[in-house]
């Protein structure tokens, strides 16, 4: 049953995206959600509208699995909509009932926010669409390791993600496998009251915690007889390399954002 | 009691393009009392066609009927499935929750909705039946013991269900010499007492010297069934199987020409004796 499942969303291609080095992947993330937010102008949207299609049609991921990203937050989405249509009450009023107002303005205001949300799911999507889980952390591990001076475990942090990573598939295999060996048994998951459907999840629970407890100790004893005793002076097996797609992304990124600024400023539109 | 398994074909994620078929068109019947071995490669399809057996899996298509109870859907017929077909998974200690062995052991037969009294009687059974001393493990937890014993405990679960057909995967795995002894052992006792036994193992002198008959099964297909004496004849070698021990010695005796051992002999006693009888009549 959760052999359906697959962790992450990394779509694996070869494309320019995904071969950019995590680090400038996070921070042009990092950097597009903010700008993303000072958005102020008609010719903003439209600018970071076509630096989203750029980079999705670099990335040559499927549009669909995008949007795939949407749908869970579809409520959230919809409520924001309808929040910005009723609660702007500047404008001329275009439709009124009770004491609900539509006016044009919230409704600009509304479908503009709409937009700014999609581009924010699109582009993060992206990030994890052509990272893998393993290299973001790695990524994320040289981003903080300058706070590594003020004993900031970013090292253990970034172990930690990884080895959690590794381990949901194996974990869900593990759930699957035992909550079978209990349903021969004769236990079922899914029948009675709330009650006796948590009842039934105590000897599937107590295995698991049991078999994590001991994989994590295999796990450590193994790490342990491979000399791994912290971050401290532990090379990678593929160093994370700065090419000339990363200096061509930064800077379609820092041209990016000048413009945006600019538009800030100087209304085009 | 039995079972009669007709096209039966199962795809995982079928209609994505992961499909893989993992049961491909497999018929066979299993009859009260049979002990039939399942040998194949890994990834020949063993696992998923033994937990299509008791309804863990529904077959993609095909049929599987057990005692009249077809598997289906029904949660009603599956529950009497599986109180008629019990299942030993691979590694079963790591199914074991409860805080005592014999709390672990009722599980099954509580589950089943069976009285009180009537699973203290099959507690104690099945517990014994595992050549496990009742009164010393019973109050024990199932952690405290050793590997060996966790093992023979989590059976000693899915027996106390009463099953009529109890199908093991690998059940010795990872034991050490004495401990699958002791487990084979305690599999033929429960065969003496009329059950019938499906046994997927990757060790063909265990196969060969236990069985009755033996399905083999390679890339999702039954290709093969036969008793041990044909399934590892000479005529099979295309199988790629590896031989028992005791076929292969037979064959290498039988190539320098002095010896003529039959085809199907798997235990060592046997063996003994045909090669002394085979001796004596030269001399």
């Amino acid at each position: 049953m959760f052999k359906d499942v697959t962790f992450g969303q990394y779509y694996p291609s070869d494309s320019v995206v995904h071969r950019m080095d995590p680090r400038f992947k996070l921070v042009i993330a990092f950097a597009f959600i903010i700008v993303l937010f000072m958005i102020n102008s008609f010719a903003g949207y439209i600018t970071a509208g076509l630096f989203v299609f750029v980079c999705v049609a670099a990335a040559k991921v499927p549009v669909k699995l995008l949007f795939k990203n949407i749908k869970p937050l579809w409520f959230i989405l919809l409520f924001m909509f309808v929040i910005n249509v009723f609660f702007t009450r500047s404008g001329n009023v275009l439709f009124s009932f009770w004491i609900l107002k539509i006016t044009d303005e919230g409704l600009i205001k509304a479908v503009l926010m709409l937009i700014r949300i999609v581009m924010l799911i699109f582009f993060t999507g992206l990030l994890t669409l052509t990272t893998t889980p393993i290299s973001l952390t790695v990524g994320i591990e040289s981003l903080l390791s300058p706070l590594k001076k003020i004993k900031f475990p970013a090292h253990e942090l970034a172990m930690m993600m990884t080895i959690a990573l590794r381990f949901i598939p194996t974990l869900m295999e593990e759930t699957d496998k035992i909550m079978k060996a209990q349903m021969a048994r004769g236990a079922s998951f899914d029948t009675g009251n709330l009650y006796q459907k948590a009842k039934s999840m105590i000897p599937l629970l107590i295995t698991l915690f049991v078999s994590a407890f001991r994989r994590a100790d295999e796990l450590a004893l193994a790490m342990t007889a491979r000399c791994y005793n912290g971050g401290e002076g532990r090379t990678r097996m593929n160093p994370l390399k700065v090419s000339g797609v990363d200096y061509a992304g930064a800077v379609m990124t820092v041209l990016f954002i000048a413009a945006m600024i600019m538009f800030n400023y100087v209304h085009v539109i | 009691m039995s079972i009669k398994v007709e096209n039966l074909s199962y795809v995982y994620m079928q209609g994505t393009p992961f499909e893989t078929v993992a049961v491909d068109n497999v018929s066979f019947e299993i009859n009260q009392g049979e002990f039939v071995a399942v040998i194949g490669h890994t990834g020949s399809g063993k696992s998923t066609l033994i937990q299509q057996l008791n309804g863990l899996l529904i077959p993609t298509s095909g049929r599987v009927e057990v005692d009249g109870y077809e598997i289906s859907t029904s949660k009603k017929d599956l529950k009497e499935i599986r109180s008629k077909v019990g299942l030993v998974f691979q590694y079963p200690e790591y199914q074991l929750f409860e805080e005592t062995v014999a709390k672990d052991v009722a599980f099954g037969p509580k589950n089943q909705g069976v009285s009180e009294e009537e699973t203290n009687i099959r507690v104690k059974e099945a517990i014994t039946d595992m050549g496990l001393d009742y009164d010393e493990v019973a109050e024990m937890s199932p952690f405290e013991l050793s590997g060996g014993q966790k093992r023979r405990v989590a059976i000693a679960g899915v027996l106390a269900m009463n099953p009529d057909i109890i199908v093991f995967d690998e059940p010795t795995a990872g034991l050490d010499p004495r401990g699958r002894e002791l487990l084979f052992e305690c599999i033929e006792e429960v065969r003496k007492k009329g059950k019938t036994i499906i046994l997927v193992s990757h060790s063909m002198d265990d196969v060969a010297r236990l069985a009755d008959r033996i399905l083999v099964m390679s890339e999702g297909k039954l290709i093969f069934q036969g008793t041990p004496a044909e399934v590892f004849s000479e005529q099979n070698v295309k199988l790629e199987l590896n031989a028992p021990q005791l076929a292969l010695l037979a064959r290498k005796l039988n190539k320098t020409g002095k010896f003529n051992i039959p085809n199907g002999v798997f235990d060592v006693e046997g063996m003994k004796n045909v090669i002394l009888k085979e001796l004596g009549g030269k001399n």
